[in-house]
Order: structure tokens, then sequence, then C-alpha cells
């Protein structure tokens, strides 16, 4: 009977762990995207009733507030971006690819950006890997500093021609 | 024709009068003038006519929609989510009393449409945006369709935030996407299904940017991260569900990247004015309250539902039955209808690491490998590597340390060490490109549910008869197509036999056999580069058989954990294993347990035909005997997709078994 009671005991406390740990998991891929801006990133899975608050707080009337389901008090209002908040978004969710593609001087994350911000992107390409280090590490990829950056580099080098 | 012609009436008077004035234009000055004050006269009657007050032109278009049926028709349905249920009454499915204009709109479709074309002709208040116009453009947009043929003054608008919201998610086609399996997750065991607007060409440019397209996403607002109460819930109804857009980079952040699951994007056959109407509908859902099921109104039939909302043409839901489950609808798309047009794969930060180090020599591999070990072990990382086997490393990096990199970590520190050198050299990365094989789509993967009947010997008993039916999804015997490798997940399977029963041999009786709610098998192999582990779950009612007590239905839970070592076409499984059983028909020790190890022996031929063979050894609470042994091997053979003939010998030291099982997949 003792064994018995050890057995269910660890099976108890694994599977507590287990579902814990899942919780866990998801909490922390979710912050990951970053805590600040558009705090777009700020649920993955899905948990916490952000989503009420941003359509209360948005300044709606209503509940027509068609809203994506992050909290989105910054950037979004019914669900779209408001202008001039699509790139800081976009540096927000996609730092991590942003950056490999920035290393590598080419890629899809990057000429997504080059096109938001209506660039070239193989000029933009070759900017950003000449200026890795300033954009991403001296930033330390905190998204807003990374934006500033980016900014900067792309107005130094002229490389979207205006 | 009628509502022509009253409309037609005026008009075509004055019409007729003017051709007869023109024809005889030799008249006389006061057939002249007459002629004149009538035709101005007749001009002022026609204007007075025109305009009409907006409650005559409301009386028309209500009298207008009747006499057209407009109620019952099938768009208006689709639109307002009206569906027979399980007791085949007609009901919308949406659960917020804010999506309805008339009290009885839920079940009423007749007053709801009087009451939704009464709000649109209301006067505009303050804020157009609460207006019933900008509220349901869709429902608005299909009434004037419908009435396209005759004359209505329409009250329209400027709905400034819903021409916003249409303006930016604007695209030309639409495409269903597909997100593989996740066991690691409660909610995506079984995939899930979203859709993705799909923007044209952009204009700086001319190129497509997959990622600055907006997603539609429906999903139940889960506010529980408890693996049990997530299931409990989700069958039941119990978690709100919520349509939401969403951008696709956010979508493929999380699911190629944070959960390494691969996508697959379905472009449908669906005209622009569809996709205007589904932006339109979708604008409607966004406040809506629906309950979310996890079974039958899931994200994958939502995803169906707007798209026959939006597309009068569409019929899918009528050809998947009651259950919906999201490789099933991929499936049943690709099989039934002609709806998909072309489908891409967009791979995983894991699958694209696999395809990238294929490309190294040996000499990068070992260069690669002591990268790992710089760093698991190491604060710096040396060396000088080429372009190559630093992409390669990159994507390792992004794969097992998905969640480090976010983070300002050790981790991340190192990687952006790996990314700096590879910003020094000049060279591209090489382009990935994964076609894989026909056998992993998921859009021709076998049936999810299953039928078996069969036949089975068992030393003490007999001869008896089975039959089982699983709900869902996969195990590792069936026809290996669409459903990941190294994996089993079985929802709802249940299984009976017919034969003598033991306490008496001379009756026959029907007994419950087995009922798994959830079996869980995770056989991922182990490997230098991924230490991975092996995992099974399972959750259910067994008839239990052992030397201890005859046999008796038990609560029973198990979990087993270890590594699994292979590749290719054959695995071996070492894992411990623990279970607690509840028999509450037991006189004594109702409850009890055992622990002990699990070996077993995947091998597949083709993927029409698999072998397994398992040895366990179970040390048990209580007992006079204590120790518990069985071997088993088991094979299944199968001649398509839906039907395969599974073969059995369990020796259980006083028991031995043998049986055969003919398997419909349905």
């Amino acid at each position: 009977m003792k064994l018995a009671k050890i057995v269910v005991l660890a099976l108890l406390v694994s599977g507590v762990a287990h579902a814990q740990k899942k919780g866990l998991l998801a909490q922390a891929s979710g912050q990951g995207y970053g805590s600040a801006g558009c705090g777009l990133g700020s649920i993955v899975m899905g948990s916490d009733g952000n989503q009420v608050l941003a359509a209360t707080t948005n300044g709606t009337s209503g509940n027509q507030t068609f809203g994506i389901s992050t909290g989105t008090l910054n950037c979004q209002q019914d669900g779209i971006f408001k202008s001039g908040k699509e790139v800081p978004a976009f540096i927000e969710v996609n730092k991590v690819a942003l950056a490999n593609d920035a290393a590598r001087g080419q890629g899809e994350t990057l000429a997504g950006l080059a096109n938001l911000m209506g660039c070239n992107s193989q000029v933009m390409g070759a900017t950003l890997k000449k200026n890795y280090n300033k954009i991403f590490v001296e930033t330390n990829m905190q998204p807003a500093a990374i934006e500033a950056n980016i900014n900067q580099v792309v107005s130094q080098n002229n490389v979207c021609g205006a | 024709m009628k509502i022509k012609n009253a409309v037609a009436k005026p008009l075509r008077f004055l019409f007729l009068n003017r051709r007869e004035f023109l024809a005889k234009l030799h008249l006389t000055h006061k057939d002249l003038f007459m002629r004149w004050i009538l035709f101005v006269s007749l001009l002022a009657v026609a204007s007075l006519s025109h305009a009409k007050s907006s409650q005559e032109t409301l009386d028309e278009v209500l009298k207008y929609a009747q006499e057209q049926k407009l109620d019952q028709n099938r768009q208006w349905f689709k639109l307002l989510h009206y569906e027979k249920d399980f007791f085949q009454v007609r009901e919308s499915q949406i659960d917020s009393p804010t999506f309805f204009f008339s009290a009885q709109g839920k079940k009423n479709p007749q007053a709801e449409l009087q009451a939704t074309i009464t709000a649109f002709f209301q006067e505009v208040g303050e804020d157009t945006f609460t207006h019933a116009q900008c509220r349901f453009p869709a429902r608005y947009k299909w009434l004037k369709a419908q009435l396209h043929n005759v004359k209505v003054n329409w009250p329209d608008i400027r709905c400034e935030r819903f021409e916003a919201f249409a303006q930016a998610m604007k695209g030309e086609s639409v495409s269903l996407v597909f997100s593989s399996y996740y066991l690691n997750n409660p909610s995506s065991a079984f995939g899930h299904t979203f859709l993705r607007i799909n923007k044209a060409p952009s204009v700086k440019d001319g190129q497509r940017h997959e990622l600055l397209d907006y997603g539609l996403n429906y999903a139940a607002e889960a506010n529980t991260n408890n693996a049990f109460l997530y299931g409990f819930k989700g069958l039941f109804g119990m978690f709100p569900g919520q349509f939401r857009s969403i951008p696709y980079y956010y979508k493929v952040r999380e699911y190629n990247n944070a959960e390494s699951r691969d996508l697959w994007e379905y472009e449908l056959r669906l005209g622009p004015s569809a996709v205007e109407m589904l932006i339109a509908h979708v604008w409607e859902l966004g406040p809506a309250q629906i309950d979310y099921w996890y079974l039958t109104e899931n994200c994958s039939y939502h995803m169906l539902s707007i798209l026959e909302a939006a597309d009068s043409s569409v019929d899918i839901l009528s050809k998947l039955d009651q259950y919906v489950i999201p490789a099933d609808t991929v499936r049943v798309l690709w099989t039934k209808t002609d709806l998909i047009k072309d489908y891409k794969y967009r791979p995983s930060v894991r699958q694209v690491f696999f395809a990238r180090s294929k490309s190294l020599n040996e000499a990068e591999q070992n260069e690669l490998h002591t990268l790992v070990h710089q760093i698991q072990t190491q604060d710096e990382i040396s060396g000088q590597s080429q372009a190559k086997v630093l992409d390669v490393f990159i994507d390792y990096i992004d794969f097992r340390y998905s969640k480090e990199v976010q983070e300002a970590g050790r981790e991340f520190q190192l990687k952006m060490q790996v990314l700096g050198k590879r910003s020094e050299i000049p060279e591209g990365p090489m382009t990935v490109s994964i076609d894989p094989p026909p056998e992993e789509r998921p859009h021709l993967a076998h049936p999810s549910g299953r039928w078996g009947v069969g036949y089975l010997h068992d030393s003490i008993a007999g001869d008896l008869a089975t039959l089982t039916h699983r709900f869902a999804l996969h195990d590792r015997l069936d026809p290996a197509w669409g459903y990941p490798s190294y994996s089993q997940i079985t929802f709802f399977d249940l299984g009976f036999s017919y034969g003598s029963s033991y306490a008496d041999l001379e009756t026959k009786k029907l007994e419950l056999e087995n009922f798994a709610a959830f079996e869980l098998i995770s056989a991922s192999p182990w490997s230098s580069l991924f230490p991975e582990k092996s995992w099974r779950f399972k959750l259910g009612v067994e008839r239990t058989r052992n030397e201890n007590f005859l046999p008796t239905h038990e609560g029973v839970v198990r979990l087993g954990y270890g590594w699994t070592w292979g590749q290719g076409v054959w695995d071996l499984s070492a894992q411990l294993q623990g279970e607690a059983h509840y028999g509450p028909t037991l006189s004594e020790n109702k409850l009890w347990a055992g622990v002990g190890p699990l070996l077993e022996l995947h091998y597949s031929v083709s993927s029409w035909w698999q072998w397994q063979a398992s040895a366990h050894y179970r040390r048990d609470s209580t007992w006079d005997r204590q120790d518990y042994l069985r071997t088993q091997i088991e094979t299944q053979w199968s001649f398509s997709k839906t039907w395969g003939l599974r073969a059995l010998y369990r020796n259980q030291r006083f028991l031995e078994e043998a049986g055969l099982q003919l398997f419909n997949y349905y």
C-alpha cells in the first residue's frame, strides 16, 4: 500500500509539474517577443483579459473593436495598425529573425521591413549587415533602439533614396 | 418582374409621352404649350415620387425582401450562422445578443431580416460607427446585391472605421493555413487552421510579402493552463471563442519559430468580391461572442463557416462530419472540393536547420559540433567558421534555444557573437527549399476516425468478437500518411469484446475492454545535437487482466518517460512507466499502482506496413503476485488510406491472446 501511495503521489507531482512547465513555456515564449512598445508580444497563447481592456480604453463606445489577440493599446485600432505603427510593431515581433537576416545580408524578414519602410531591400540588406553591431549589439536588442538605429543608418546612407 | 414594373411605371409613362412629343413636331403652339405643361407637371410628379420618404423606401425594401423570400436565402443563413443543431433545430451559433437586431434574432431568420433592414434605414446618430450599416457591412452588401434589379434609394452612409479596416486588410485572394501538430501544448495536438488574406504584390517593388499580410484567427480565449480543465471546458463549450485579425508575421514567429511547427498554406479559389465580403463579414464577427466547442464549432469549423458566408457557392461544411478536426478540413478541401488552387510549405526553424545541415561535409559537421559544444559549455564562441557552418549554427540556436534568444541571457549574448561574426562574411546564405515527401503532407492524410471489427482468441475465455471505435487521430501502426511520425495522438478510443466471461464460461457477455480518453506518445529520437526525451501518457478505463483478480473495470492513469533512439525506418524506446489503477468494484485494494521498465521497437517496412514489438515488466503494490510481465507484437498492413488489417499476439504469462482486426478509417 505504501508503494501505491508513493507511485500515485509521484504521478500527481509529475503531472502537475508538466502542466506548470507548459504554463511557463507558454508565458515565456510569448513574453520573449518584447514587453515594450506595442505590447504585441505580450501573449502568444492567450491567457489574460488585455483584449477587454483594449476594447474599453481605446475610447471606443461600443464593443465593436476588432482587436488582435494581444494587448494592443498603443498600436492598433479595430484590429489594424494605426498609421506609423507598422514599423515598430514589425521590428518588435520580428527582431530575432531580423537580426539573423541582417547578419546574413538578406532574407524574407529583411525584405518585409524594407518594403514597409519603402526601401530597396538589397541596398538595405547590405547597409544593415555593415552596421550589424550598431543596430543589434549596441542596442541589446531593445526594439525601440533597434528602430532608431535602423532609421539613422538608413538616412545616413541614403538607402531609401529620399 | 412585378417589382420591376412597379418602379418603372412612371418613367415609362413619361418616356412614351416624350416620344410622342418628338414625333409630332408640327403641333400647334397651344398644343405645344399644353404638352409642355403636361411634361413639366409629370416631371414634378416623378421627382416627388422619387423623393420618397425613407419610411416609404424602407417599406418597399421590406416588401421586396418578403416577395423574394430573402429570409430563406442560403447566404442570409450563413451570414447569421443559422445552422441546425444536434436536435435538428435551426438557430444561430452566435451567442451575443448584440449580433441581432430582433429579440427573436437567434432563432428567427425572418424577424431578424426585417429588424436588420429597418436598422439600415435608421437615422444616423452622432457616431456612424454604431450604425447598423457600419456594424454589419456584409449584411448590407448582401441585401443590396440581392435587390440589384430593383431601384432602391439606398441610404448609404460612410463608415470610416470599417473602411480603414477593409483598406488595411484588402487582398486579392485567401489562403487557409494549417499549422502542424504540437504535442507539448494540449490545445495544439490536433493542429490549427486560420485564414490569411493575400495582398496584391507591393506597388513599391512588385513583390509579394507574405509576412505583411493579415491573418484571421478564431480561437478560444482560454483562461487556464491546466490541461485537464482545458480539455473539459473546451469539450463542453465553456470557453468564449473570438475572431481576431493578426499580422501574419506574428503567426509565423509563433508557429515556425517559437513552437517549431510547419505551416501549410492552401490558396483558395475565391474571387475578389468574395474576399471583400469575407473582410466585411469578419468585421461583423469581431465583437461577437461565440462559445468555442473543441470538437465541433472550433477554429476549423468557423474558418469554413465564414468562407461559406462570404461566397454562396462555397459548400464545405456539409461534406464534413459532425466533428471537425483541423487535419480533416484540409483533407476534405483537397479531396472533396476544387477550392484549393495551390499550396505552399513554410518550414519551421527545425526543418530549416536539418535542410541546411545536410549541405555540410564531414569537416564542416565537425566544426558545427565544436560550436554546439561551445555554446553549451563555454562563454565564448571561438574559431573561424565559414558562412555555411555559421548559418546552420544560427538555425540550431534558434531552434534549440527558441525561448532564450528572445531574452537578454547567456545564449542570447553568445548568439549575438555568432551573428556578429556572420555579418563580417560577405557571402550570402544558401537558399533553403524544402519539399516534404507526399507522406508528410497533411492534405494527403488518412481520415482520423476509425472503426474496427475483429476476432480475438484468448487462452482462458476462448473466442471473442471485438469492436472498436476511435474518434481520432493517429497511432504508429496506422498508414503513415499526413501525421507526424514518432508520435501517437489518440482521443476517445473505445473497445468492446463479446464472448465468454471469465467468471462463468457458459454465459456470453458484451464487455467494455478499453477506453482511452487520451493516449499520447511522443517518441522523438535522441541525438547529440538534440537530446530529446520521449514520453507517453494515457488516461482512461481498462478491463484489467492479471493473476490477482478476475477481469475488472478500473480507471487508469499511465505515464512513461525515457529516450528513443533510431532513425528512418526503425526506432527503439526505453522508458520507465508508472501507473495508478482504481477499481471501484474490487473488494480490497481498490487503489493500487505499479512501476517498471518498457522497451518498444518500431519498424516501418513502408508507409503501408508497420511493425511494433514491446516488452514490459511491472512491479505492483499490494497484491500476492506482484510481478507482471507482458510481451507483445503487432503489425498492420494497410491496403489503402481507408482500410487496414492488424494482427496482434500478446503474452502475459497466465494469459495468451492472438487477434486480428479489420479497420476502416472514415
